[in-house]
This record gives C-alpha cells, structure tokens and sequence, in this order.
C-alpha cells in the first residue's frame, strides 16, 4: 500500500486527485462527523466532498523530499489531517447561510411579531403554543445564565446553536426580544438585531401613535420593511438553506 | 426599497420654538378645560407618562447605554445623556438622602419656560412642566423601577431654581419573568 502510494506521488503534479482518493473516504469522514458540531450534517456539503479533502491533504506536499510526503500522506490516511483542512470558502458559506425565522416580544411575553423565511418544519404545535415556548425557554435560559455564570455577567445570554440552526437573542432594559434563527454560518449579529430594534420596531411602531404597545403589531409597513430589511442581510441567501 | 442595512436613521430635528409654544399651547388649553391646578397638573402628569413610556425604547435605541447597576447611575444618565438628547441642557444632579434613592435635577435652564414671564393669576400652584415628570416616571417604570418624580422647586413660582426630584421606590419584580436578585 505504501509503496503504491509513493508511485503515484511522484509522478509528479499532474496527479488526479481521485487516484488517491479510496472508498474508504466517506466511512473516515461520517465517523468524524460527531466531532465537528459546528458542520451542516448535509452530505453534500462542500467540505465532505472528496475532491476538497484529497486538494487539502496534498496542498501540505510542498516539499519534494519523499519522506516529508509519505509521512503527510500516512497521516492523511490515518484521519489525523482531517483538522488541518482548509476551511470552505467564503462562497461555500455563503451559499448555506440564510435566515429561517424571526420573533419578537415583548417585556410582558405578547409576541408582537412573527415572520419566516426557509422554515422546512414546523414545530407541529399551535402559533400562541409556539410563541409561549419560545417565550418560557428563553425566560429559563436567562435566569439560567444568570444564576450560573461563573464571572460577572457582561451581557447575559447572547446564542445557541444546534447541529441545525443557530438562535441569536437580543434584549433590551425594557424587555423587547428580538429571537432571529439563523443557519450556522452565521456570526454574532448583535448589531443586526440591534438596528431591527432601533430602526425598525423604534421608528415605525413606538413612533406611531397609532400603534397600540403590547399587542401584535399590525402596521403593514413594519412587516414590509422589516422583510426587506432581513433579506437585504448579507448572510441571507434566497435558495432555501 | 429597503433602506441600506446599516445606515444610522437621520434624526430630524425641529424648531425649538415651534416645540416649546406647542407645550405652552397645550398648557394653556388644559388650563381652559380644568378649573383646578391640580387637575391640570395631573393630566399633565398622566400625559406625560404616556410619553415616557415609549419615549424610553427611543432613548435605548439611540444612546445605547449599558445596564446600570446603581441608582446614582441611572439619575446620572437621565441628567446627562436624556436631557441632553431630548432638551439639549444637562441639570446637575444631588443625592438627597442617605440611603442613596432620592436625587434632584437641578436646571438652570429650562427651555420649556423661555417664553413664560410669570404664571397667571389664580394658577399659583400650577407645575407648568409637570409633562416632564411625567416623561420621566414612564420611563422608569419601562424599565421596571418604580419612582415618585415631583417638582421639588419652580422658578415659575418664585424659587431660586427649577428641581425636579426623583425619590426611588422599588424594582419591579415582573412575576414570572426576570427576576433580579
């Protein structure tokens, strides 16, 4: 097997990397997949592909001396090489990333909006059963956080992902939350849920005389704007994620 | 179209005398529809209040301010970064007592007097800017604090300044929702 692998490295550059490339590949790469929480668990996904593992494996060949790529070789085999591959690229992930839904309540758990964008399953629940979910899990955590931060609490409970999504929390000294699920990609968007509250719940209902405090918004223009708003973002994708 | 994502909303400003005859307008209109002071003072009160409560979510949106942990912080911010924002003065700010809940605002400017020379006859203990106290009692309660706010002195009536005094009665505990401490 060794001596196999050395011919065919040496011929030079112009390798395939398919050749190298055995069946065995996808069992080593399912098998790792628990350890990496933070990837989609789509087989599809970019960064299982072969042809992105056996380019980042031989990418590490820049020597010619031969034992430096039997060893890099050997340690590829053996799955070791399997953390020093090279992250999918800005595009990849940008592709994936998208925005799946977006609540927001108030101090008193009145949820005064609900929009979806790619939202593949539903909770199987009644809306108000779903809203009230949303809002005692998220009353739990608080406290939670709270009670057992081992350090002085900065800024309190901020996100939680799953192997699937990633919810982002803001919430402000009156009580407004603003709950926005988002695909994994996606980073710290603090200061999206921010201007959400600032310039789109501020301006166009508090603002409003018109709009009664403490029950669902029903101003068309918040809904419109804020959609627009979310599907402006630069982690929000079209193709549904 | 959407606006860009993230471009700060251009915060008109208005005429400060179109703001401040509106005020005496309404003044002197609740003064024609209610005989008693106090009557006009609590309406003004009640008006108030309804401002601050929404006038809060403006203010936390703009100045971005961190979570207080004391009283003096929040009396602090009320003088230098509300007043600030929305009448453009800063009164000073005193602790009155000990125990460190009651404070006093102390301006030395009051825009919303500019144009009152003196208050009518028979309207002695009218709180010509009650709205104020009321703004500033909304507020808190939105933010679950619980505070008495009173004009402590008026220049209106003859004192030396104007003192608007904020006593702190508790935080509010929402039952079954955050709870601090």
């Amino acid at each position: 097997m060794r001596k196999l692998k050395r011919t065919q490295i040496q011929q030079g550059p112009n390798f395939r990397p398919a050749v190298l490339c055995a069946p065995q590949l996808a069992p080593v790469s399912a098998r790792q997949e628990p350890h990496a929480p933070h990837l989609s668990s789509s087989p599809m996904h970019p960064f299982h592909t072969r042809s992105t593992l056996c380019s980042a494996s031989l990418a590490q060949m820049t020597s010619p001396a031969q034992d430096t790529v039997l060893s890099a070789a050997s340690s590829f085999w053996s799955g070791e090489s399997y953390t020093r591959m090279p992250r999918p690229s800005a595009t990849d992930w940008l592709k994936q990333m998208t925005v799946h839904n977006l609540y927001l309540f108030d101090r008193n758990g009145v949820c005064l909006h609900y929009s979806e964008w790619h939202r593949k399953k539903q909770a199987g629940i009644p809306k108000e059963e779903e809203y009230k979910l949303m809002y005692g899990m998220l009353f739990s955590i608080r406290s939670f956080v709270s009670k057992m931060s081992p350090l002085d609490m900065k800024d309190g409970f901020l996100a939680f992902q799953t192997s699937r999504y990633k919810l982002h929390y803001y919430e402000t000294p009156t009580g407004i939350k603003v709950v926005m699920n988002t695909d994994l990609g996606v980073g710290p968007i603090r200061d999206v849920l921010h201007h959400i509250y600032s310039a789109l719940y501020v301006e166009l209902v508090v603002k409003n005389p018109l709009c009664p405090l403490g029950q669902t918004v029903q101003s068309e223009l918040f809904r419109s704007r804020l959609d627009s708003y979310v599907r402006s973002l630069p982690f929000f994708s079209a193709r549904a994620g | 179209m959407s606006r860009p994502a993230h471009r700060r909303p251009e915060y008109r400003k208005i005429n400060k005398d179109l703001f401040v005859l509106t005020y005496g307008a309404l003044v002197a209109q609740l003064c024609k529809d209610y005989e008693k002071d106090e009557d006009v003072n609590k309406y003004l009160d009640t008006m108030g209040y309804g401002i601050g409560t929404r006038l809060v979510e403006d203010f936390l949106a703009r100045s971005c301010v961190r979570r207080c942990h004391s009283y003096s912080e929040i009396a602090d911010i009320i003088a230098q970064v509300a007043f600030k924002m929305y009448l453009g003065i800063t009164p000073s700010v005193t602790c009155n007592n000990a125990s460190r809940n009651e404070f006093s605002l102390i301006l030395d400017k009051n825009p919303l007097v500019e144009f009152v020379e003196e208050l009518p006859t028979g309207r002695s203990s009218l709180c010509y800017c009650n709205l104020l106290c009321g703004i500033i009692r909304g507020a808190l309660e939105m933010v679950h604090l619980a505070a008495d706010v009173t004009f402590l002195q008026d220049r209106l009536k003859g004192d030396s300044v104007t003192e608007i005094g904020i006593t702190f009665l508790k935080k509010l505990d929402e039952k079954k929702y955050r709870r601090k401490k």
